[in-house]
């Protein structure tokens, strides 16, 4: 609602009810002063008692009834002031907090939006790394395996190598023992000679030198 | 004309026996020449001759094929001292104690391919197996059976799988 509307109905209820106010206070001093009205009533001229009773009590039922009409009718403009200042004040309380939910919601719907970027971006942080992560334990696996097998296979050649080397040193051992007992030099003699000869200019070469 | 031992002088030890050989068959030659000499007799000959070895009576025969006489044994005793001393000699290790055949075989290749005074010592180390080890001075030929299995025994395994 406009507020200077709002201020302008505020305004007319206190003139309203000052209005009201210096009315009742006008009648009541008008009717009960009994030193300013005491030189009319002696000034008027003398009536009957029963004309006069009735007069007063005619004016009294007159004067009752404006009061009456008067105050109903400042209590009706009263209620329907007090009314419309209850339907103005809903409405303008309805539209602030109208407006401030339109705010709240809207506040929310940022902070909904900026918690959803940020669980976004965590969550596409989360995913990056845990891409990162895999792929460095996929790397880390690999090279792993990879060294592993090549330890495996090492180990596998120097197992074979201690084999070979062992039936090697067992079967030489066991020429040496069968061998060395039955030696025929005679028939030893032409490959004897055949490696000098192969060799003969090689020891011709060193004996000269 | 060149020196050249026989086959049957072959280490320095045979080289040495027979120039003791030669030297006591040359005193004596020169003992028994100043006899005949002195006697004057007529189909004098030399007498109580020594008993020499294979080695030592092929040197005395070789120097004699022009005529043995003081100046040729003096000749092969210098020939055999100057042998003695600048000789080379290489040693053959066997698998077994070498027999004359076969030390006649490789003393006679030997003269004929390095030099003809070339001494030649043989030993025996049964763990060779066979074959045969040329050493001179710091030079090492390992021809044994023993090297030859050892250098191949890196094929064993191959030829194990083979099998």
């Amino acid at each position: 609602m406009d507020p200077f509307f709002t201020t302008f109905l505020i305004l007319n209820a206190l003139i309203i009810g000052v209005v009201a106010t210096l009315a009742v206070q006008h009648a009541f001093a008008h009717y009960r002063s009994p030193e300013a009205k005491k030189p009319e009533v002696q000034s008027l001229p003398k009536m009957l008692p029963e004309m006069k009773k009735k007069l007063l009590d005619e004016a009294e039922e007159k004067f009752r009834q404006q009061i009456v009409t008067a105050t109903t009718g400042l209590q009706k403009d009263i209620e329907k002031t007090t009314a419309e200042l209850s339907t103005h004040v809903t409405k303008i309380g309805g539209e602030i907090i109208s407006t401030e939910m339109q705010r709240y919601r809207e506040s929310l719907d940022a902070l909904r939006r900026q918690t959803d970027q940020i669980i976004k971006q965590a969550q596409a942080g989360v995913s990056q790394h845990q891409a990162d992560l895999g792929t460095r334990i996929d790397e880390l696996r690999g090279e792993l395996e990879k060294k592993l097998q090549a330890d495996i296979d090492a180990e596998k050649e120097h197992m074979i190598a201690q084999v070979d080397t062992k039936i090697t040193d067992a079967v030489t051992a066991f020429l040496s023992e069968t061998l060395q007992h039955n030696v025929d030099l005679g028939s030893q003699t032409d490959y004897i000679i055949g490696m000098l000869e192969e060799h003969k200019d090689t020891i011709a070469q060193e004996i000269r030198q | 004309m060149t020196f050249r031992l026989p086959e049957t002088i072959a280490s320095s030890q045979d080289l040495a026996s027979v120039t003791a050989e030669i030297k006591s068959y040359a005193t004596w030659y020169m003992h028994e020449s100043i006899k005949l000499r002195v006697a004057k007799k007529k189909n004098a000959t030399l007498k109580n001759e020594p008993v020499l070895s294979k080695g030592a009576a092929d040197l005395i025969r070789e120097a004699a094929k022009g005529g043995l006489d003081r100046q040729s044994l003096d000749q092969l005793n210098r020939n055999l001292e100057t042998a003695t001393k600048t000789a080379t000699t290489i040693t053959f290790t066997l698998a077994a104690p070498v027999t004359s055949s076969v030390k006649e075989q490789l003393v006679a290749w030997c003269r004929k391919n390095i030099g003809d005074t070339v001494l030649i010592t043989f030993q025996h180390n049964s763990t060779i197996l066979g074959g045969a080890v040329l050493r001179y001075k710091s030079r090492v030929f390992d021809w044994s059976f023993r090297r030859a299995i050892t250098d191949n025994a890196s094929k064993f395994p191959e030829v194990l799988r083979r099998v």
